[in-house]
């Protein structure tokens, strides 16, 4: 067994990784900020990343799993396309998760007034949720994030 | 552009921007801000300003975040 190290940061407390977004059938990508977070089950990405990337929100599906946080029910939609999230790894090895079960997006609220929806989208951060996390050991410090994967080694053809 | 590459640009300006993390607090509160390269180049009020300037960059060389030195209490 080879184990795979992925090193994120720790900012303003929260641990976070880097993880490369893949929309294929879209040819869009960006590289996203994700909050290692094991209390959620599903990822998402938020509406602030969507628009960076050049997705119309307003154009996507609405999502089918009702969504609720601390704040209470908030609005998500879903991207109906295969998502691929690349890890790399501290020695530079990639590690692809493939994602067609429809990635959430997170809406602010529409009755938010419009300082309340900057705050909204300036502090809700892209989370990696438990559907991502369980292939992952994790470990958070003050300052870094890591986490290990653990693959069979593949056998080299002679 | 590679994605090794990607990854690299993205993990410095991160690094930089945990590092200067309170700095911006004071100068850029409740401001969207832009970093390319390590700097930044705009800072912004509102979304859709923000969202406007970042269309001249390739996002994969540009990170958009929000600064806020008043501390919040959250919740996931």
């Amino acid at each position: 067994m080879i184990t795979l190290r992925f090193r994120g940061f720790t900012i303003g407390k929260r641990p976070i990784i880097q993880v490369f977004f893949e929309i294929p059938a879209l040819k869009i990508s960006k590289m996203i900020n994700f909050l290692v977070d094991t209390g959620s089950i599903f990822s998402a990405i938020t509406e602030k990343e969507a628009m960076l990337m050049g997705i119309d929100c307003s154009m996507l599906p609405d999502s089918k799993v009702e969504t609720i946080g601390f704040g209470g029910f908030f609005k998500t939609k879903i991207i109906n396309k295969p998502v691929i999230l690349t890890f790399r790894s501290e020695k530079g090895e990639e590690y692809k998760i493939r994602y067609s079960s429809g990635f959430i997006v997170i809406l602010a609220p529409p009755n938010l007034s419009s300082e309340d929806r900057e705050r909204f989208l300036g502090l809700t951060p892209n989370v990696l949720g438990m559907d991502v996390l369980t292939k992952f050991k994790i470990h958070i410090d003050k300052h870094t994030t890591v986490l290990e994967l653990a693959q069979k080694k593949r056998k080299r053809k002679v | 552009m590679e994605k090794q590459q990607i990854f690299d640009i993205w993990k410095e300006n991160t690094e930089w921007f945990r590092k200067n993390y309170e700095r911006f607090k004071r100068k850029y509160d409740n401001k969207w801000i832009l970093i390319r390269n390590k700097k930044i180049v705009a800072a912004e009020s509102n979304l859709s300003r923000i969202m406007e300037i970042a269309k001249r960059y390739n996002p994969n060389e540009i990170m958009v975040e929000y600064v806020q030195s008043k501390k919040i209490a959250m919740f996931f």
